[in-house]
C-alpha cells in the first residue's frame, strides 16, 4: 500500500474490521510512515475515549469518566504540540541563519572585489576579464615569447618533425 | 518536519564551520566573478600580492588592446595544457629562432620580423639549413635524445 490511511481506514485497522490483505497492507505502509503511524494512535485515543462511553458494564457516569480521560490525555498533547512548536522555531532561526549568512557573503564578495579593483586603480569589469584569463596571463608571464612567436614555434616544430621524417 | 530540521541545522553549521571567506571563494565568487562552474580563478586571486596582481593586469591590458588578443590568451591556454617535456622543446625553439634571428644582418633580420609566423618558420628553416647546418643537426641531436 503505497497512500495513506485516512480517519475511517485507520478506525477500522484499530477495530480490526480489515480483511487480511488490507490489515497487511496497512502495517507495511505504518512500518514507513509515521504520519499515518500518528493518526492510527490518534484515532486509538479517540477509540478508547469514546469505548468508556458505549460500554455497557458502565452506563453510569460515562461521560463524567470521559471528561475525566480527556483532563488526564490534555496534558500529553499540550507538551507534544509545544516540542512540535519548539522544532518548527530551531527550523526556522537555522533558515534565517543561512538567509543572513548568504546575503552577507554576497554582500561581502561584492566589497572585496571592489576594493581589490580600486587597489589595482581598475574597474571590477577588467578585474573580472583579468580573472576569466587568469590561467592564460599566468603562462604568459613565465614565458613571455608566446604572445608573438608561439605560432612560428610551433610551425617550426612541425616542419623539423616533417623533415626528420622525410629528411 | 525533523529531517527538514536536521539538514537546515546541518548546512548552516557547515557553513559556519567553512567560514565565510572559504563560503565565498567556493559558493559565490564562481557564480560571479569567474568563468561558470570554477571557483579556481578567485581562489589564485585571492592569494596573490599586490605586485602580481599589478602585473597580471598589465598583461591583461596590453594584450587584450592587441586585434589577436584572444588568440593569444587560446596559445596560452593551449601551451599551458602540453607536456612539460613538450613545453620545453618549444620553449627551445623559440630559442633557436631568436638566436638565429639575432645572427642576421639588420635588413634581413627587419624583413624576418615583418613576416607572417608561418612564412617566418619557413624562412629561418632555409637560413638555418643554408648558414648554419651545424647549429640545426645540434639542436636536432638534443631533441631526439630528449625524446
Amino acid at each position: 500500500m503505497t497512500r495513506h490511511l485516512d480517519a475511517e481506514l485507520a478506525h477500522r485497522f484499530i477495530k480490526g474490521r480489515l480483511d487480511p490483505d488490507e490489515r497487511r497492507a496497512c502495517v507495511t505502509h505504518l512500518s514507513t510512515c509515521a504520519e499515518c503511524r500518528g493518526l492510527v494512535d490518534e484515532e486509538r485515543g479517540l477509540s478508547n475515549l469514546l469505548k468508556l462511553s458505549d460500554d455497557p458494564r458502565h452506563p453510569e457516569g460515562a461521560i463524567e469518566r470521559v471528561l475525566e480521560r480527556l483532563a488526564a490525555v490534555a496534558p500529553q498533547r499540550a507538551a507534544q504540540r509545544r516540542r512540535q512548536h519548539r522544532i518548527a522555531w530551531v527550523g526556522y532561526i537555522a533558515t534565517t541563519v543561512v538567509v543572513v549568512l548568504s546575503a552577507w557573503s554576497l554582500t561581502a564578495l561584492s566589497r572585496e572585489t571592489e576594493r581589490v579593483a580600486a587597489d589595482l586603480g581598475i574597474s571590477p569589469t577588467i578585474q573580472r576579464q583579468v580573472l576569466k584569463n587568469l590561467d592564460a596571463l599566468d603562462t604568459l608571464r613565465s614565458d613571455a615569447w608566446l604572445a608573438d612567436h608561439y605560432t612560428t614555434a610551433i610551425t617550426l616544430d612541425a616542419l623539423l618533425t616533417n623533415r626528420g621524417r622525410n629528411p | 518536519m525533523r529531517r527538514l530540521t536536521i539538514t537546515i541545522v546541518v548546512g548552516a553549521t557547515l557553513i559556519a564551520t567553512m567560514g565565510a571567506r572559504t563560503f565565498v571563494a567556493r559558493l559565490v565568487t564562481p557564480v560571479l566573478n569567474t568563468p561558470p562552474g570554477s571557483g579556481r580563478g578567485w581562489d589564485r586571486w585571492s592569494t596573490l600580492t599586490h605586485g602580481e596582481r599589478r602585473s597580471l593586469v598589465a598583461w591583461y591590458q596590453e594584450i587584450s588592446r592587441r586585434p589577436d588578443g584572444e588568440r593569444v590568451f587560446a596559445n596560452c591556454r593551449t601551451f599551458g595544457a602540453l607536456s612539460a617535456k613538450d613545453q620545453d622543446r618549444l620553449r627551445r625553439l623559440h630559442q633557436l629562432v631568436e638566436q638565429t634571428v639575432r645572427s642576421q644582418p639588420a635588413l634581413q633580420r627587419r624583413r624576418l620580423l615583418k613576416l607572417l609566423p608561418p612564412a617566418r618558420a619557413h624562412s629561418i628553416l632555409r637560413i638555418l639549413e643554408t648558414q648554419q647546418p651545424e647549429t640545426l643537426t645540434e639542436f636536432l641531436s638534443v631533441r631526439d635524445r630528449n625524446e
